[in-house]
C-alpha cells in the first residue's frame, strides 16, 4: 500500500480564473451584488426607496431651505390652493398646510414605521425560526405551534382593540404590527433551515467537533440571510400598505401628526373640492411599494442559484 | 454497404452565458447503421449529452449553429418543430439518466407507456394499453396488466427504466439513444438493464446509441465507440480496436488511469494531470494538449481534425496522425 | 506539520489491538406516520455488524443502495448514537459518549464526503474552512494557523494562494482536496471516507485516490473507504466487506475476495461490474440477479439475500447464516457457499 513519494502540485487555474492575472476572490455576496447591478429596474427601484429614505431623514432640514413651511402650520386664506410654481408646489390642503412639506414628514413616519417593523419582525422571525428548525423535536413542535396561534390572530382586531387602548406613536405602531407579522418570517426561516441543515457541509462541520451555536451562527445564518434580505425588501412595500390602511382607518398614527395614510383619511370627504389631496399620498404609497416589491423581485432573482453557473 | 441511418455532418451547438459562448458540441461527426450499437463516451461536459439532444432537437437553450442531422435523408435541423414532433418518439426513442424523474408522477405507468402509440400512430385507448401491456412484459415488468395500472412511485429504479426502455420502443423506433441509462442504478440493477439492452438490440433491431462515462459499460455493449472531448471527437472506432490500441492520448491515458477489478497487483493509478477546460474557454490548437504526455509544438497552435489512424479507427491527434505509437512506462 | 501519530496514541491501546471495534451494532430509524406521528416502524438500517479496522490499514466497505454502509460510516464517526451494539475506538468504549469526551473524539477521526458541492459551506473562503477545525480546538491562532492552513493546501495539492477564495471557484477534484485538507486538520488517526469519488470525473477520480493512498503512508492514517465502486474499493482496500440490507455478507482481503468469492451476492457483484476490455466482457459468465432490493423496513428472514439468489434454500428463510470463516482471514454469512 505504498504510494508514489511526492504528491503532484497542482497549480493550474481553476476554472473561471485567468491565468496570471489575479482577479480579486469572488464571494458569493460580489457575485450577487454584480447580478443585481445589471438589473436596471431593480436598481433603480432601489435608489428610489434610498432616496426617499434620505428625504425622510432631512424632512426638517427640506422643511426650512425648501419649502419653507411646517406641517402644523394652518393657513385659513390659502385653503384648496392648487398645486404649481409658487410657495406650494403641491398644493395645499383644507386648512392650508402645504401638501409637499406634509409629504416629506410623513415619508418618517411611514417609512420609519415600515423599516421598525421589518427590523423587529425580522429579529424575532428569524431566532425562532432558526431555533425551531435545528433542534426539531418537541421544541420545533412547540415555537411551531405558538406561530400557528399567533397567524391566527385577526390583526385587525388587534389593531381596533390597540387604538382604543392608547394613541400609537410609530415606534408602538411598529411593535404591534410587528406582533403579528413575526410568525411569517419564522415559518420561512424554518423552512431555509430545514433545508440547509441536510446538506453534507452542515454535518462536515458537526464531524469536526463544532457545537450548536457555531452551526447556527455560522454556517445556517449566513445561508439563510439571502431569504430574508428578499423578505425584507418586499416587507417594505407591505408594511408601508398595511400602516396606511391603519391610519387611514384612524387605527395608526393620529393626526395632526402627518402620515401618507392619515392625508388621506379626510381627503375623501374633499375629493371633489380638491383632487390633488387624493392623489398626491396616493401616488406616493404607490410609487414606494412598486419600488420595494421591484427591488425585493431583483434582488431574490440576484441570489438565486438556479442562476449559477454549476 | 449499407445505407447509414442517421448521419451527423459538422455538428455545431453552443449555448450562451454571461461568460461568453460556450461551444458544447464543436464539430462532431458520425454515422450510424442500422442496427447497430454505437457507444458515445467521455466525462461530464465533453459535449456527448447535448449531441444526443441536439439530434433529438432538444438542445435548448443551446442553438444549433452549424451542421446537418441527417435522419433517412432528410435534416432534422431543418424540420419545422411540429414535423420534428413527428419524428421525436416514433422513429428516434431517447431515454434518459433519472428514472427518478422521467415519469410524471400522476398518471398510471400503463397509460404513460400506451402514450406514443396514441400519439404518433393514432390508436385508441384499449389498443394502446394492450400493446403497452405487451412491451412491459417484453421489458421483464413482472405481472405487466397488472402493474400497467400502478403508479411510478410505486417502482424501483431499475423497473422505473424497464418502464422507460419500454416506453420508448412501443413505436418500434429505428434508433435508441439511452443517455447515461444505468448511471443512477446500482451495479446489479445496471446488469439487468443493461442485458436488456443488449435482448432489445437483438429482437427488435434498433440501433442503439449508448451515452456513458463507463468504459466497462461500453466494452461490453457498443460494437463501436466514440470518444468526445471538449465537444469534440477525439476518437472512434470498432470497440475492441479502441481498447486495444487507442489511438488518442486521451482514450489512451483515461484506459491507463481507471483502476481494474482484474488487475493483479496494486500499482499506483496514473491519473491524467490537471483538470478539463473550460468550454468558454477553450485553449488554442488541441483541447486535450495541455494535459497531453505526448504533445508536440503543432499541438498548441493547430486544431487536429479527425483522420483514419490504423485500419480501423480514426484520431484527432497531429502526433497518431504521424505515425507514432503511444506508449509509456 | 506534526506527525499525528506519535501524540495520540493513548496510553491504554497498542497497535496489536484493532483501532476500530464494532460488536453487533444495530441502528434502527424509527418511521412516523399519522397524524399523532406514531412510530409504526423501523429501518434496519444496520442490522448486526460485527466489525473491526486494524491500525493502518484500509478497510473497504460496499454494497448497494440501502445496505447501511452509509450509516455505518456515520456510525462509527458517532454522528448517530447505535440503537444497539457497541463501538470501541482505540479500546475505549465510545457507543454513548457526549459532550467533552465527544468532542476530544472529534480531534482523532474525520469524515470526508461524497459531494464535493454541497460539503463545503458556499460562504465560507478556502482558508476559513480549513481553518475552522483549528478553530474549534485551539490548534493554533494567528500566523500559526495560516501557516498550518497553507501547508494543509500544499499537502493535498493545492496552491496556498487560492485560501482566500470561494468554493464556487473550484473543480468538484479541488473541492475535494479541500475536504481532504480539512479533514486532516484535525490531526486525525481514522478517517472515514463517504464515496469520496463517486461524483468526481473519471480522469479526476486517479488523482484522488492516488492522493489519499500517499497521505495515508505519510501521516500513518487508517482509512474506511466506502464506496459501491468495487473496482476502485478492490484497488485501494487491504481487506473488503461487503454489505446487504445492514448485514455484512462477506469480509476478505481485497485479491482474495476477487479471486474467490465465497457468498453468492459477492459473486454477482463481482460478475455485474463491467470491465474495460471488450475481449474480457464478451467472454465473461454473467451472473445476473433478478428482482430487486427488499427494503430495509421488513427484511426477509433468515438470510436476507435468499429472495435473490440463485442457490437459495428452504433452510435459507429459518435461520440467519453466521460469518462463517474460510481460510485465515476470509468469512463469508452463507449456508449453501460458492466453490472456492
Amino acid at each position: 500500500m505504498i504510494g508514489p513519494e511526492r504528491v503532484a502540485e497542482i497549480d493550474l487555474p481553476a476554472p473561471g480564473l485567468e491565468t496570471g492575472a489575479a482577479r480579486p476572490a469572488q464571494s458569493y455576496w460580489n457575485e450577487s451584488w454584480e447580478r443585481l447591478r445589471a438589473n436596471r429596474i431593480g436598481m433603480s427601484a432601489g435608489i428610489v426607496i434610498v432616496v426617499f429614505a434620505l428625504i425622510a431623514i432631512a424632512a426638517p432640514l427640506l422643511s426650512i431651505v425648501l419649502t419653507h413651511a411646517q406641517p402644523q402650520s394652518i393657513d385659513l386664506d390659502h385653503t384648496f390652493a392648487k398645486p404649481g410654481l409658487g410657495s406650494h408646489l403641491l398644493g395645499t390642503d383644507e386648512l392650508g398646510r402645504d401638501t409637499l412639506t406634509r409629504l416629506l414628514w410623513g415619508a418618517r413616519v411611514s417609512l420609519g414605521v415600515a423599516f421598525l417593523t421589518v427590523a423587529m419582525s425580522l429579529s424575532v422571525g428569524t431566532a425562532v425560526g432558526m431555533l425551531s428548525g435545528y433542534y426539531g423535536g418537541w421544541i420545533d413542535d412547540v415555537l411551531m405551534r405558538f406561530v400557528d396561534v399567533v397567524l391566527a390572530i385577526p390583526a385587525i382586531f388587534l389593531f381596533i382593540l390597540m387604538s382604543i387602548l392608547f394613541r400609537p406613536n410609530a415606534i408602538t405602531l411598529a411593535a404591534i404590527v410587528a406582533s403579528v407579522g413575526w410568525g411569517g418570517v419564522a415559518r420561512l426561516v424554518r423552512g431555509e433551515v430545514l433545508s440547509v441543515k441536510q446538506r453534507d457541509f452542515i454535518l462536515a462541520t458537526r464531524s469536526l467537533g463544532a457545537n450548536d451555536w457555531r452551526l447556527m451562527l455560522r454556517h445556517l445564518l449566513p445561508n439563510v440571510l439571502p431569504v430574508l434580505i428578499v423578505a425584507a425588501s418586499l416587507g417594505v412595500g407591505q408594511i408601508i400598505l398595511i400602516e396606511s390602511a391603519l391610519d387611514f382607518l384612524g387605527l395608526g398614527i393620529q393626526p395632526p401628526t402627518p402620515s401618507w395614510g392619515n392625508m388621506l383619511t379626510n381627503s375623501q370627504s374633499y375629493f371633489f373640492r380638491s383632487g390633488f389631496l387624493v392623489a398626491f399620498p396616493g401616488i406616493t404609497i404607490f410609487i414606494t411599494v412598486l419600488c420595494s416589491n421591484l427591488f425585493g423581485n431583483a434582488v431574490r432573482d440576484a441570489f438565486d442559484p438556479r442562476l449559477k453557473t454549476h | 454497404m449499407t445505407q447509414p441511418l442517421l448521419e451527423v455532418q459538422d455538428l455545431h451547438t453552443v449555448f450562451q452565458t454571461k461568460e461568453g459562448t460556450l461551444k458544447a458540441v464543436d464539430g462532431v461527426s458520425f454515422e450510424l447503421t442500422p442496427g447497430e450499437t454505437l457507444g458515445i463516451v467521455g466525462e461530464s461536459g465533453c459535449g456527448k449529452s447535448v449531441t444526443a439532444l441536439s439530434i433529438m432537437r432538444l438542445q435548448a437553450p443551446g442553438r444549433i449553429v452549424g451542421g446537418k442531422v441527417l435522419f433517412k435523408g432528410q435534416d432534422l435541423t431543418k424540420l419545422t418543430e411540429p414535423e420534428m414532433r413527428d419524428v421525436r418518439g416514433k422513429e428516434i426513442a431517447m431515454i434518459f439518466q433519472d428514472p427518478m424523474t422521467s415519469l410524471n408522477p400522476v398518471y398510471r405507468v400503463g397509460w404513460q407507456v400506451a402514450e406514443p402509440t396514441r400519439l404518433h400512430h393514432g390508436w385508441d385507448a384499449r389498443k394502446a394499453l394492450a400493446s403497452a401491456v405487451n412491451m412491459l412484459g417484453k421489458v421483464g415488468i413482472p405481472s405487466a396488466a397488472s402493474r400497467a395500472q400502478d403508479y411510478p412511485h410505486q417502482f424501483s429504479g431499475g423497473m422505473r427504466q424497464r418502464v422507460m426502455i419500454a416506453m420508448g420502443l412501443t413505436t418500434t423506433p429505428q434508433v435508441l439513444i439511452a443517455d447515461e441509462p444505468t448511471t443512477a442504478l446500482d451495479v446489479t440493477i445496471q446488469a439487468q438493464i443493461l442485458d436488456l439492452l443488449r435482448e432489445v438490440n437483438r429482437e427488435f433491431g434498433t440501433a442503439t446509441i449508448l451515452i456513458t462515462h463507463n468504459l466497462g459499460v461500453v466494452a461490453g455493449m457498443c460494437e463501436r465507440v466514440l470518444v468526445m472531448y471538449a465537444g469534440r471527437i477525439v476518437e472512434s472506432g470498432p470497440t475492441k480496436d479502441v481498447f486495444a490500441h487507442p489511438k488518442h492520448p486521451y482514450t489512451w491515458s483515461l484506459l491507463r488511469s481507471i483502476p481494474r477489478l482484474d488487475a493483479e497487483k496494486h500499482e499506483p493509478l496514473r491519473p491524467i494531470e490537471g483538470v478539463p477546460p473550460h468550454l468558454v474557454d477553450l485553449p488554442a490548437g488541441c483541447a486535450f494538449h495541455p494535459r497531453c504526455a505526448f504533445r508536440i509544438e503543432r499541438c498548441s497552435r493547430d486544431t487536429p481534425s479527425l483522420e483514419r489512424v490504423g485500419d480501423t479507427q480514426m484520431a484527432a491527434c497531429w502526433v497518431t496522425q504521424a505515425g507514432q505509437e503511444l506508449r509509456g512506462a | 506539520m506534526p506527525e499525528a501519530t506519535a501524540e495520540k496514541l493513548s496510553r491504554a491501546w497498542t497497535t496489536s489491538e484493532p483501532l476500530l471495534s464494532v460488536s453487533d451494532l444495530k441502528i434502527w430509524f424509527p418511521i412516523a406516520t399519522g397524524l399523532m406521528q406514531r412510530t409504526t416502524g423501523y429501518v434496519h438500517a444496520v442490522d448486526g455488524v460485527d466489525l473491526e479496522v486494524r491500525a493502518g490499514e484500509t478497510l473497504g466497505l460496499v454494497g448497494e443502495s440501502g445496505c447501511g454502509k452509509s450509516t455505518m460510516g456515520r456510525a462509527v464517526i458517532r454522528l448517530l448514537e447505535p440503537t444497539e451494539g457497541t463501538i470501541k475506538f482505540k479500546g475505549a468504549d465510545i457507543s454513548h459518549i457526549r459532550g467533552e469526551k465527544l468532542r476530544a473524539l472529534r480531534r482523532d477521526m474525520a469524515m470526508i464526503f461524497q459531494d464535493p458541492y454541497a460539503s463545503l459551506d458556499p460562504r465560507q473562503t478556502v482558508g476559513d474552512i480549513i481553518g475552522e477545525p483549528i478553530d474549534i480546538h485551539g490548534l493554533a491562532k494567528g500566523k500559526e494557523r495560516q501557516d498550518r492552513i497553507r501547508e494543509l493546501l500544499r499537502v493535498v495539492g493545492m496552491n496556498p494562494r487560492y485560501a482566500d477564495r470561494y468554493p464556487h471557484e473550484f473543480s468538484g477534484g479541488q473541492r475535494q482536496r479541500i475536504g481532504i485538507a480539512r479533514a486532516l486538520a484535525v490531526e486525525p488517526t481514522f478517517i472515514v471516507c463517504d464515496e469520496p469519488i463517486s461524483a468526481l470525473d473519471v480522469s479526476i477520480q486517479a488523482q484522488i485516490i492516488n492522493l489519499l493512498e500517499n497521505l495515508q503512508s505519510k501521516f500513518n492514517l487508517t482509512y474506511l473507504f466506502i464506496a459501491h465502486d468495487l473496482s476502485v474499493v478492490k484497488h485501494i482496500s487491504n481487506r473488503i466487506a461487503v454489505m446487504y440490507l445492514g448485514k455484512i455478507m462477506e469480509i476478505a482481503p481485497a485479491g482474495q475476495l476477487y479471486r474467490h468469492p465465497r457468498h453468492p451476492y459477492t459473486g454477482s457483484l463481482m460478475s455485474a461490474i463491467p470491465i474495460p476490455d471488450p475481449a474480457i466482457e464478451l467472454l465473461r459468465e454473467r451472473f445476473i440477479l433478478q428482482g430487486d432490493v427488499p427494503s430495509p423496513v421488513n427484511p426477509p428472514s433468515g438470510c436476507r439475500f435468499r429472495t435473490r439468489c440463485p442457490r437459495a434454500r428452504e433452510h435459507c428463510a429459518e435461520a440467519v447464516p453466521p460469518l462463517e470463516a474460510f481460510g485465515a482471514e476470509q468469512r463469508a454469512a452463507c449456508f449453501y457457499p460458492l466453490e472456492g
